[in-house]
Order: structure tokens, then sequence, then C-alpha cells
């Protein structure tokens, strides 16, 4: 079967992946989203749009996808199902396809609590997993969650998240089986800072055999200072900052906290590549999309592929 | 046990057995100060009482904030750890201290209504 | 039970401003367990009420009384005597007690006193958690009966989600993540695969119903002769 993005060709290729995320803006004007975007195109196959992320209200995803797709790039869009109910979401799948954007990812997505509308009803109809078997048989049955058949069905890559570093441990390569099962065809992870534990994931992933079944994508993000660092560490949840990471960043001045970052995510991605059953990197350098084409050219992973035409 | 005319004793056999609505009733009735005597933290020879009669107290003061009147009109005093005192005892030396809130507004408002009640009215309820 | 908490005093003293009597109306069941509602808790209000009104030189006769329940219509008839006694009932009854009551008495003014809150369990002395959402189709039997709809802050029915940590949710630390639960039962009783399966799409219109739900049994119903 062909590929249905760019994405999926470079994965299907066994060429190592590149995708990383713009987060969209808290208003009606798009520029800042394509200039950030812009900063990418050329050093990654495809880019993330997030999905009124932490529950705050922004630019939808799907909107900044049907931007990114004019300006040329394999767009992925990020669905919740926080925020709508089973009509809308089928309905937005539609749209992303119809509008060419060939990558989606599931997720739940964080609670309304943590955002700008904590009144709002938390939808909630579906959860990811549900949504990706929704996802899955609307592209390849034809027909709605319910049954009832389309006139056309979309076309989509369909990807999902997994946090290794989540509780409980061991059930969460149960639930990425889950994943699978329900029609995941990649996966981008929480990133990753604790090597040594994502190996232990992995190693536990590849004796399932779910290496060989979905294409892990493992998220690294660099750190931009010593303040981040312990940030992440304290106060994100399902988060595993090691605290000799936290403790290499405070041991330099601010002016060098960024270089040291940059740094650690190189040696990051260096020891991902390592490991056997990792497919690709997604970076989010949240607020430092220009670190991307520097990460990506530091650790020789330029030139990308260039995209085929129209998938 | 005679205090008074300005003073209502009511014994109860535990502190556990005083309740929220005894506290109100009494400034409602016109008190203008309501003491609970308790046994001695650790001492109450039924377990606990003395500690339910505390949060009682307390969330009765809410309750009192709540209609405007002062929560302090209501106290509670654990008599002391290895006191061997009588009651009066006890009771005198309260009715003795520096106590500055004055005549409840409740008996002010009641009396512009019924005629009202006289003398300075403490209700206190004190246990053994 | 039904569980709810006494409406804040500014806004039961405002709803019953334009009366100059009203008559306290309590339930002795659910709200009696949860100390909202119950006999005492009307005793109390009532003496709130008439302090209240004392201090700010208003006129207010409280009445008190307590039904057994205030959801079913043979205990409500019982107020029948006492009704147009007083110019407005204030009930603290969950929200099913208020308006059964005002259905029986549609002339008189019937003001709630609780906000009625959820369906829950009391877990110890003072501490009341709630446990369902009345989804209409339980299925704790899949779930090591901890259910997902109600513990889960997103109701995944696949959880647990990726900001489980600790085994606390992400919402807030003192909640414990139900999903983490589920898991540690099922695997303590070594029925963790039945959690392999994808768990379908709920179906929420059991939840919802199309307005109202209703039960209705023609077993139970009395033919008037």
């Amino acid at each position: 079967m062909r590929p249905f993005s760019h994405l999926q060709q470079v994965l299907e290729s066994r060429t190592f992946a590149v995708t990383s995320e713009c987060g969209p803006p808290k208003g009606a004007d798009p520029s800042s989203l394509v200039r950030k975007a812009s900063l990418l195109k050329g050093y990654v196959d495809a880019v993330n749009v997030t999905d009124n992320q932490t529950a705050v209200v922004r630019l939808c995803s799907l909107a900044s996808c049907a931007i990114l797709r004019q300006m040329g790039l394999d767009a992925v869009v990020q669905i919740t199902t926080r925020d709508r109910n089973r009509i809308a979401l089928q309905s937005d799948l539609l749209g992303a396809s119809a509008l060419g954007i060939r990558n989606v990812l599931c997720l739940s997505g964080d609670h309304v609590c943590f955002g700008n509308e904590p009144g709002a009803m938390a939808v909630f109809d579906l959860d990811s997993v549900q949504l990706l078997e929704v996802a899955r048989k609307t592209r390849d049955q034809g027909s709605l969650c319910s049954g009832d058949p389309l006139t056309s069905p979309p076309k989509f890559f369909i990807g999902a998240v997994e946090n290794p570093f989540a509780d409980p441990m061991d059930f969460r390569v149960k639930r990425l089986e889950k994943k699978v099962k329900a029609g995941a065809q990649f996966i981008q992870t929480q990133c990753v800072y604790n090597i040594q534990r994502f190996r232990e994931w992995m190693e536990r992933v590849r004796d399932r055999g779910l290496d060989e079944r979905v294409h892990i994508l493992a998220g690294v993000t660099p750190l931009k200072s010593a303040k981040m660092a312990h940030y992440m560490r304290e106060k994100v949840a399902g988060m595993d900052v090691p605290e000799e990471l936290v403790r290499r960043m405070s041991s330099l001045p601010a002016k060098d906290q960024r270089a040291e970052g940059m740094e650690i995510a190189l040696e990051t991605i260096e020891a991902l590549r390592e490991i056997p059953g990792v497919r690709g990197i997604h970076l989010m350098a949240v607020e430092w999309e220009e670190a991307v084409p520097e990460l990506v050219t530091r650790a020789k992973l330029t030139p990308r592929p260039s995209p085929h035409e129209e998938i | 046990m005679e205090f008074g005319p300005s003073v209502v004793f009511y014994p109860m056999p535990c502190g556990g057995r005083v309740e929220t609505i005894h506290l109100l009733r009494a400034l409602e009735e016109g008190a203008d100060r309501v003491v609970v005597i308790t046994c001695p933290r650790g001492q109450c020879r039924y377990g606990e009482g003395n500690l339910r009669a505390q949060k009682r107290l307390l969330y009765a003061r809410s309750l009192v904030r709540e209609i405007g009147l002062e929560p302090e009109r209501l106290e509670i005093r654990p008599a002391s750890l290895g006191s061997a005192l009588r009651i009066d005892e006890i009771i005198r030396p309260i009715l003795l201290e520096a106590w500055n809130l004055g005549p409840s507004p409740l008996r002010r408002a009641q009396r512009k209504d019924t005629g009202g009640i006289t003398g300075d009215n403490s209700g206190e309820k004190a246990l053994r | 039970m039904i569980t709810a908490v006494r409406k804040p005093f500014d806004e039961i003293r405002e709803m019953v401003a334009p009366y100059e009597s009203v008559l306290l109306v309590g339930c002795g069941t659910c709200v009696a367990e949860c100390a909202s509602g119950g006999e005492k808790e009307v005793a109390i209000l009532a003496s709130q009420l008439r302090m209240d009104a004392s201090l700010r030189g208003k006129r207010l006769e409280v009445g008190e009384t307590t039904l057994d329940r205030q959801c079913v219509y043979e205990f409500i008839d019982r107020l029948s005597p006492l009704v147009e006694k007083y110019q407005a009932i204030l009930s603290l009854a969950c929200g099913a007690g208020v308006q059964a009551v005002s259905e029986i008495f549609p002339e008189a003014i019937v003001l709630p006193g609780l906000d009625t809150t959820f369906l829950g369990q009391t877990r110890e002395a003072g501490l009341w958690i709630e446990n369902c959402r009345g989804c209409g189709s339980c299925k704790l039997q899949w779930f090591a009966s901890i259910c997902p709809i109600t513990r889960c802050a997103k109701r995944l029915l696949n959880g647990p989600c990726g900001g489980s940590r600790g085994g606390r949710c992400e919402v807030d630390p003192e909640v414990p993540c139900a999903w983490n639960m589920i898991v540690e039962r099922l695997r303590k009783v070594g029925r963790l695969e039945l959690l392999e399966d994808v768990y379908p799409p709920c179906d929420w219109s059991l939840a919802q119903g199309r307005g109202p739900r209703k039960i209705q049994r023609e077993d139970q119903a009395i033919e008037t002769v």
C-alpha cells in the first residue's frame, strides 16, 4: 500500500526520521506560526501542530496544519478528545484529509483545569485509544464509529503518543500494545532525559515485538536553562529529568546554559540513535524553534530526504 | 450549684454531648458568653468527648460569624491537667477574667422587639 | 447516597429576604447522612436565621420539620397541614427532593437550601467521596469495581493517561489515579488480561437520555379503582 504521507514514506524506507512541532498563537493572526514553520522547513520530515495544549485556547491545530500544508510542509494534526465528541472528531478527521493533511496524532489531552477556560465542559466522549480505532475504521472500512458508511474514506497515517516515564511503568508497554492494536502506526514519546530508563522501556517494547509493528520516534527537548530543567523535574507530571542534568545546567552561568542544553540534546540524540527499535526523533523545542536547524545539522541528520510530489 | 443570676449552668455527662445547636440556642436565648468546660486533653473518661466538643465549638463559631455575631462569644476551656478542683473553683476565675465583648447585640435587638431580658446574662455550660 | 452542601448563608438570607415566615424542611436520608440537611442541620439553620433576622431588625418566623425522605410523594403529603401556614418553604433536601415537594405543592414557593453535589460513599466520619456518575450502563465488572467514568478525571476506558505520577492524578495530587488502582487490583487477582482489548466507546445516550431519564415499572404501579 502506498504511504499516505511523506513521514510514512521516510519511516518505511528505514531512514531515521525527524519531526518537530509548532505551537500556534493565542490569536487569529497566523504569522508567528508561519515564521516558526519556515525555520523548520528542510530540516524535518513533518511538523506537528499542538491542539489547545494544556487546555489553553489557541488557533486550532486543523487550521494551522492547513496553513503549513500551503507552505509545502508535511503536517501532523494533533487531535485531543477533551474538546470534541465523536461527531466533531470524525468530522475533523474528514476535514483534515480534505485539506491534504496526511498525518493524524490521537491524544486524550490535558485536563481543562490547567487551561484558561477552567469552567469548560470536559468532553472525553472517546479516549485516545478509541479515537485511534475510529480513525482507522474511517480510513480502512470507510465507515463511522456507528457503522454508518462514508461516501469517501479519509486518507492518513495514524499516530499516538506514549509516555515511557509515567506510572505504572510496566503497564505502559501493554498500553502501547493496545494503541498499536487499535491502529497506531507511529508513536511520538514524551521527551527523553533519562536515557537508561528509556533503554529499559525499549527493551520491553522489543520483547513484545512492538518495534516491528509501530514506528517509534523518541521525544527530545533541548533545555534552555537550569531553571527550565528544575521546573520540568519538579513540576511537570510524567517527566523524568535526572538530578545530574539539573546539576550540570546549574553549574554554569546563565549565559552558557543554552549551549549546554544543546550539548545535552545532541548527546541524547546520539544515544537514541543507538537504541534498536527507535526509528526517529521528535524535536519539541518549545518557543525555541531556532534550535532545531542547529540540532539537526550538528547531529548530522541533514540533508533530509526530499518530499515526493503530491502524496 | 449557684453562681448568681448572671450565670446559667448546664452540667453535662461529657463534652461529647455538647452539640452545635446547644451553643447556637444559648446565644439565641440571650447569652452574652458561652463557656464549655471539658476534661483535660487525654483525660476524657469516654475517650475523645472533649475533642468532639472542641470541633463542634469551632464549627459553631463559623456559623456565628456567618450571621455577623462575634465568634469569641463561644469559648472552650479544657480544665488544666491534674486539677483536683471543684467545678466552682474552675468557674470562678473565668467569671473574674476581664471580658470585654459586652452584652450580645441579640439581646439589644430582642429588647427592641419583646421588652427585653434584663441583667448581665452569661450562659455557661460546665462539665465535670 | 446523594451528597449536598448547605448553600452559603448570604445566598440563603437573600432567598428568604422577601418573606416573613419560612418553613425549613429537612430530609432524613442522604442529606442527613452527609450532615447537610437532616433534622440537626434544620435546627442549626433555623437558629441562625432567627438570630440573623433579629440582628437586622427583620421579622422572620421560622418553622422546622423533617421528612423521612423528601423524594417520595407519600412522605411529602405529611407537609400538607403546614404548607399554607408559611409564606415560603426552604427545603434542605437534594434537588430531587426540592422539586418533588414543589410538584406536590405547586402554589408554594419552594427554595433550595442546599447545593446538590454527587453520588458517593461515606469513606470515614466527615469524608464523602464521589464514586458513581449514573452512566446507566455499569461496567464495574471490567474494571475491578473501580469506576473509571467517575474516578478518572478524563473518564478514560483505556487508561492510564501520560500524566499519572506516583499513583496520583495529574489534576490533583490528592486524588489517586483510578487507572493505577485498576491495574494494581487486576494484577493482584491475576486478571490483567481484562485490559488487553480496546474497550469500545461508551453509549452516552444511556447517561444523558433524551431530556430527563425515567424508569417505569408496571408491576409496581397501583391501579386506582
